[in-house]
């Protein structure tokens, strides 16, 4: 237990600090410097990184604010084409009807009259970032669900399941809905107990009365597409206290 | 000509991850200049490395920042991306935390004087959500093989990569000896790794 094993190289427990991050900027110079002329370091360097790298599963994703890819667009002279180059935008129209022809399962006709009515009454007024808002996200039986507290304050939502949430392989991801935007991900939750989501400054200013939270089943991990791809299992209007 | 950092030369990367399954094509277009291509990556992939950044940056402008420098990073260097590695959303990561650990470094004075927050627990970590989440073979392995190690070496390598702080500030947030800490993780990475190779 107090010794170190074998397999640990000099090189190889200098990569592994490398790659975990613990190492002072000069020593991350040098160690860059070794790497360049040593491909053992390298090679041990990458696997390091191949090692660790399903930790940062653990943390959230946050949705960056557009002008970062506005800067990002600018500084590498890039200049995609309009499909390409929507992001949030209200250009996700034809994503985001589906998006409500889905959750609104059979009821196709009443998600997209709920659409135009959205569309229609723009954005809500924006709300103090503080105080609380609440919602009860409830599946079409009603016995499973969650309830999520928005804190805006500490900008972070409280997601408390109050049934079990079966979910054979898949994972529950919660999404937020502003009316005619595509759903932006608050990340994945935990489906058996409380789940604290932190959200950017941005996004706390932008939450109103009538936003939706929304629930979908998503691959381990969650959706790999950045907008839902699994069944919405629940929903819910957010509402001020 | 700078010597090319190691994420350059990654070889050995697995699969940590759902997102990464049609990442390949997109980035080797990204290679070839493919404006729609790069476009497609950053909605796929940014929500996910902002993440990170946020999660290791106390000031928000900083992430912003380095999201952007990672971004014209991957452009720059797509080229390098060797398109039969499994893993690329590995890859993305990889460039992701080395980035903002960089950025760390030159605020190392500033960092010192921030107070814990509630989501860097001293002991260890609550099994986040994800642990439910992250279910591939890799992530299953790397849990049981950090079960094995003595809590205090799990949650320091864990608060390590979480936060990117260095040996010293684990030291000094824990009020252990900087030679404590350091054997701490040296023991759990090494003990790790030879779990992870049994």
């Amino acid at each position: 237990m107090n010794t170190i094993p074998p397999s640990q190289s000099p090189a190889d427990l200098l990569a592994a600090e490398y790659v975990l991050g613990v190492l002072d900027a000069d020593t991350r110079r040098a160690v860059e410097r070794r790497a360049a002329r040593e491909p053992e370091l390298a090679t041990a360097i990458a696997a390091w990184q191949g090692r660790l790298a399903p930790l940062a599963g653990d943390i959230a994703p946050v949705e960056p604010p557009r002008h970062v890819w506005e800067r990002v667009l600018s500084a590498t002279n890039t200049r995609p084409s309009l499909g390409g180059v929507r992001l949030n935008d209200r250009g996700g129209f034809l994503d985001s009807l589906a998006f409500w022809r889905w959750i609104g399962g059979g009821a196709l006709v009443a998600a997209a009259c709920l659409l135009v009515v959205l569309l229609q009454s723009g954005r809500p007024a924006t709300p103090a970032p503080s105080g609380y808002m609440v919602s009860t996200i409830t599946a079409a039986d009603g016995q499973s669900g969650y309830v999520a507290t928005v804190d805006l304050a500490n900008a972070r939502v409280v997601l408390v399941p109050i049934a079990a949430n079966a979910s054979s392989g898949r994972v529950p991801e919660l999404w937020m809905i502003a009316p005619g935007e595509k759903p932006l991900s608050l990340g994945v939750v935990a489906a058996d107990r409380p789940t604290t989501i932190s959200l950017s400054p941005s996004l706390v200013k932008k939450m109103g009365p009538d936003d939706l939270l929304a629930v979908s089943l998503e691959p381990p991990g969650g959706s790999p597409t950045g907008q839902p791809t699994g069944p919405v299992v629940a929903k819910g209007q957010i509402s001020g206290t | 000509m700078h010597p090319s950092p190691p994420w350059e030369r990654m070889e050995s990367m697995t699969p940590s991850d759902a997102s990464g399954d049609d990442l390949g094509p997109t980035l080797v277009a990204v290679a070839r200049g493919d404006g729609d291509a790069f476009a497609r990556l950053y909605r796929q992939t940014s929500a996910r490395l902002f993440g990170i950044c946020v999660r290791m940056l106390p000031q928000r402008s900083d992430a912003e920042d380095v999201l952007q420098d990672i971004y014209v990073t991957i452009w720059n260097r797509a080229s390098t991306y060797d398109t039969t590695q499994p893993n690329p959303i590995g890859w993305l990561i990889a460039i992701a935390r080395s980035k903002a650990i960089d950025r760390l470094r030159t605020h190392k004075r500033d960092r010192r004087n921030t107070p814990l927050d509630d989501t860097t627990p001293l002991v260890d970590e609550t099994p986040s959500v994800a642990d439910l989440a992250e279910t591939s073979d890799d992530r299953r392995r790397l849990d049981s093989c950090l079960a094995t190690l003595e809590d205090r070496q799990r949650a320091a390598i864990r608060q390590a990569f979480m936060d990117g702080s260095t040996h010293n500030e684990l030291a000094e947030r824990w009020a252990v000896p900087l030679g404590t800490m350091k054997s701490w993780i040296r023991r759990g990475l090494a003990q790790l790794k030879a779990c992870l190779e049994r």
